[in-house]
């Protein structure tokens, strides 16, 4: 097992079809990425997925399912779970509906809870990702704080981003110690800035490939491995240039890092 | 140690002689003691040091624009012997300059002249970055060029820790570079809005100190580490009444351990 991972996402736009999706996978093999964060996509079936990756010693770190599905889902959730021979599940997003407020967050981390116990009856591992909108704050609390706070670490882990700890304006070699033992894997991506025309504030942030931008990579991975982290999984949301370049740059630069 | 008010934060209540005036007041009744301010255009500086002493305010640099310092060091002397200070604070960098790796070079040169001269003269020289110093080149961001090629003893830095946490870096990890060559810091807070999906432009805003997400324990920490002196509250943007606001950050840094000798 590597430490080194790949949520599927950042190939999106190299993975349309089952041609380019496999051809995607052997150049990630000669990348040297084996463990993939991976929906099963619409072309295929969860059988043939698990069989390519086989073929191909890679290896699913998780099944997929949205918070509201997965209730009504859960032998299908086991029969998926089987054929990639993972025990985690990671699920999407708050609902739109219930981020609005303190009640709302409320609500979402008892249905947490009551999905991560129907889980853990089926021996998976509930895991939930945020991003930055979990950071607005609703008086003296945050989305965070309530999911965090309200969620059994027993039932419901978390996967942090360090680029979306950032954006929210977190130190996150500071704010990943609130996940210690309740995280596995961690979302890793860089934070840089660029230029645009006018007030000299106006510095947008985007995606980059780990080690390229500002985000304080020694002061993370030291944390990460303090509270457990056990994969680092690449995820760049949107990159410029050649996905495969921009991958095996995040790759390099991680074990330049230390990671194996 | 001491606490500021830049004053850009209430640029709306200062248009006049008489708003000023009462600006003033009320920063003084909040319990600042010192301002950061630039000469109003409708005032010359022997008033602006009239109204603040009136005030019991007193002013904690002098602003110049780094271009032309070299030629106005005469003036800048006088204005700052009448303001009481000893420190010239300058204004950013232009975009003549942040396109490449070279041009922060160019740049770093330009403070460097400034700097020099101003120490000559017995004036400390600090440069005010934001975010846009920290873009990325392959020989490293901006601001360790202009930290790197730069004299310790003659060219200072006002970072701010807004600005240092929208450019991606951890403010308490990042102060650490400015060891030495920081008297003063900018305090604002940093908080996002609730934006639409997973955009990374999560709109952010500027809000009191002790407010928002950033880290303000290990900030005040390396504040302290790197020796400065002076904690500026600017906020770029209130939400609501701007001088609510600027209480609330006079009193949060209070409660973070900052006391205003």
């Amino acid at each position: 097992m590597s430490q080194i991972g790949l949520q599927m996402y950042t190939m999106r736009h190299v993975s349309g079809d089952r041609e380019s999706f496999l051809n995607t996978l052997d150049r990630l093999v000669e990348i040297g990425i084996e463990d993939v964060q991976i929906s099963v996509p619409a072309f295929m079936t969860c059988g043939e997925l698990s069989e390519e990756l086989r073929q191909r010693k890679m290896k699913a770190d998780s099944v997929f399912c949205s918070t509201v599905r997965i209730l009504d889902s859960i032998v299908q959730i086991r029969r998926e779970a089987e054929l990639l021979h993972t025990d985690v599940l990671r699920t999407d997003s708050i609902p739109a509906a219930l981020r609005k407020d303190a009640a709302g967050y409320r609500q979402f981390a008892s249905d947490l809870n009551r999905q991560g116990e129907a889980l853990k009856k089926i021996g998976l591992a509930y895991m939930y990702h945020f991003h930055a909108f979990e950071f607005v704050s609703f008086g003296d609390i945050r989305g965070i704080d309530i999911l965090l706070g309200e969620t059994d670490p027993e039932l419901v882990l978390f996967q942090p981003d360090v680029f979306w700890l950032t954006s929210a304006g977190t130190e996150p070699s500071d704010f990943l110690w609130r996940f210690a033992n309740r995280a596995r894997y961690m979302h890793v991506k860089d934070y840089a800035i660029r230029q645009l025309e006018g007030a000299i504030e106006n510095v947008p942030s985007h995606f980059a490939p780990v080690g390229t931008g500002n985000l304080n990579w020694p002061g993370i991975l030291k944390t990460a491995e303090s509270i457990g982290i056990e994969r680092f999984v690449i995820e760049q949301d949107i990159v410029e240039g050649d996905v495969f370049a921009a991958v095996k740059l995040s790759v390099d630069n991680l074990k330049k890092m230390g990671l194996s | 140690m001491g606490i500021s008010i830049q004053m850009y934060t209430l640029r709306d209540y200062m248009k006049t002689k008489s708003d000023l005036d009462a600006a003033l007041a009320r920063v003084a009744a909040i319990g600042y003691k010192t301002v950061q301010i630039s000469i109003p255009p409708f005032l010359e500086v022997r008033d602006l040091q009239i109204l603040l002493a009136a005030h019991g305010l007193r002013a904690d640099s002098v602003m110049a624009p780094t271009a032309a310092i070299p030629e106005q060091l005469d003036p800048i002397c006088q204005k700052a012997a009448i303001l009481g200070t000893d420190t010239v604070r300058t204004d950013g960098i232009g975009h003549a300059y942040t396109g490449s790796a070279d041009g922060f070079r160019r740049y770093a040169a330009i403070l460097q002249e400034a700097g020099q001269k101003l120490r000559g003269r017995g004036l400390n020289f600090m440069y005010h970055n934001h975010a846009i110093e920290y873009t990325n080149f392959p020989e490293g961001t901006g601001m360790s060029i202009l930290l790197g090629e730069t004299d310790p003893d003659c060219v200072w830095f006002q970072p701010d820790v807004h600005h240092i946490a929208a450019a991606g870096l951890e403010p308490s990890q990042a102060l650490l570079a400015f060891q030495g060559r920081c008297a003063y810091v900018h305090m604002q807070g940093y908080a996002i809005i609730p934006g639409e999906g997973f955009d990374p432009q999560v709109p952010r805003r500027t809000v009191p100190v002790g407010e928002g997400n950033l880290n303000w324990p290990g900030i005040v920490a390396a504040c302290r580490q790197i020796g400065v002196r002076l904690y500026v509250v600017e906020q770029d943007f209130c939400i609501g009444d701007p001088f609510d606001e600027i209480t609330q950050s006079y009193q949060a840094l209070q409660k973070l351990g900052v006391a205003d000798d």
